[in-house]
C-alpha cells in the first residue's frame, strides 16, 4: 500500500505543469534582485518542451542550490527540487553576470502560462520580463515593457486580464494545448 | 477562452449591473496571495487569477492583487490576506476559486469578512 502511495506521489510530481515551475523560477530571479528576466519556451520536433529562465541577478549560492535540490531547508532556490524531479533534463548555473536554469520536459504539461505570468504584475513595473515561445507551429513574444503600448493602462486590472488571455491564446496555438 | 473583445463587452455589461464600491477616497484594498512553492502546488496561481477575474468582471475600483512569499502555514495553502483600507488584515486559508468569489462579494464589496474561511 505504501509503495502504491509513493508511486502516485511520484507521478503527481512528474505531472506538475510547466507554468507552475515558471512561477517558482521567476520568483527566484526576483529574490536575486534581477532587473531583466528572460523566459524561453521551446518545443522541438519530437514534442519535448524546454523551459529556460535567465536573469541578471546575483544568483544562488552553490551550497543553497545543493540544499534546495536535496530537499533541505534553504534560504533560496524555490522549486528547484521539484523541477529537477519532473524534468527529463535539468541544469542550473550562475556567475557574476546572472543565473540560468534550463529544464527539458519529455512529458510536457504546459498549463496556463498567462495565468502564471500575471502573478508578477506588480514586479513588472520595475523589472523587465520577456517571454519568447517557439515551436514548429509558430512563435510568440511578450515583453513587459510593451504592456502600456500593446494592452492598455498598467494600473487597470482589465489590462492584466488582456495580457493573460493573449499569452494563453497564443501559447495554446503554438504548443497545441497540454500533451500527455 | 474569452477574446479581448469578449472581456471588454463583459466589462461594459457589468458596469451597469454591479454596485461599484468606489473607495478611491478611502484608499486601496490590497490582496496578498501566498505564492511559495507550497502555495503554487496547492493552487495559488488559480486563486490569484480568481481574484483577478472577480475584481475585473465586477469592475471594482482600487483593488491591488499582489504575490507574496509563503504565508507560513504550508498545510493551509492556498492562503491570501485581504486588507481593506483602515482595517486589520484578514487571512484566509485553503482557498478555492469558489471561495474567492464569496470573499470578493462579502468582504471586499460588502466589508464583512467570511469568518468560516479565516485561518484558524
Amino acid at each position: 500500500m505504501l509503495q502504491f502511495i509513493l508511486s502516485v506521489l511520484t507521478r503527481a510530481r512528474i505531472a506538475m505543469e510547466i507554468s507552475k515551475h515558471l512561477v517558482d523560477l521567476v520568483t527566484n530571479s526576483f529574490e536575486a534582485l534581477a532587473k531583466h528576466i528572460l523566459v524561453l519556451l521551446i518545443e522541438d520536433e519530437d514534442g519535448y518542451i524546454t523551459l529556460s529562465v535567465t536573469d541578471d541577478g546575483v544568483g544562488i549560492k552553490e551550497e543553497d542550490v545543493d540544499k534546495a535540490l536535496a530537499g533541505e531547508k534553504a534560504p533560496r532556490g524555490n522549486g528547484l527540487r521539484l523541477l529537477s524531479e519532473s524534468a527529463g533534463a535539468f541544469r542550473y548555473g550562475s556567475d557574476e553576470a546572472g543565473s540560468h536554469v534550463t529544464a527539458t520536459f519529455t512529458k510536457p504539461l504546459l498549463g496556463k502560462v498567462g495565468d502564471a505570468l500575471i502573478v508578477f504584475w506588480q514586479e513588472m513595473n520595475i523589472t523587465v520580463i520577456t517571454l519568447s515561445a517557439t515551436s514548429p507551429r509558430g512563435a510568440f513574444c511578450f515583453d513587459s515593457r510593451l504592456i502600456g503600448e500593446k494592452y492598455g493602462d498598467r494600473a487597470d486590472i482589465i489590462t492584466m486580464v488582456k495580457v493573460r488571455e493573449d499569452v494563453n491564446y497564443n501559447l495554446t496555438n503554438i504548443f497545441g494545448g497540454n500533451k500527455e | 477562452m474569452k477574446s479581448i473583445a469578449d472581456i471588454n463587452a463583459i466589462r461594459e455589461q457589468m458596469k451597469s449591473k454591479v454596485l461599484i464600491r468606489d473607495n478611491t477616497k478611502e484608499g486601496e484594498t490590497h490582496v496578498f496571495v501566498g505564492m511559495g512553492t507550497c502555495g503554487i502546488q496547492a493552487g495559488a496561481v488559480e486563486v490569484f487569477n480568481a481574484f483577478v477575474d472577480e475584481v475585473s468582471t465586477r469592475v471594482i475600483k482600487n483593488v491591488r492583487i499582489s504575490r507574496v512569499d509563503c504565508l507560513g502555514q504550508c498545510d493551509k495553502e492556498p492562503m491570501a490576506q485581504v486588507v481593506l483600507p483602515g482595517a486589520a488584515p484578514v487571512t484566509y486559508a485553503a482557498l478555492t476559486p469558489a471561495k474567492v468569489k464569496e470573499i470578493v462579494e462579502k468582504h471586499i464589496l460588502g466589508g464583512n469578512a467570511v469568518t468560516e474561511y479565516i485561518v484558524k
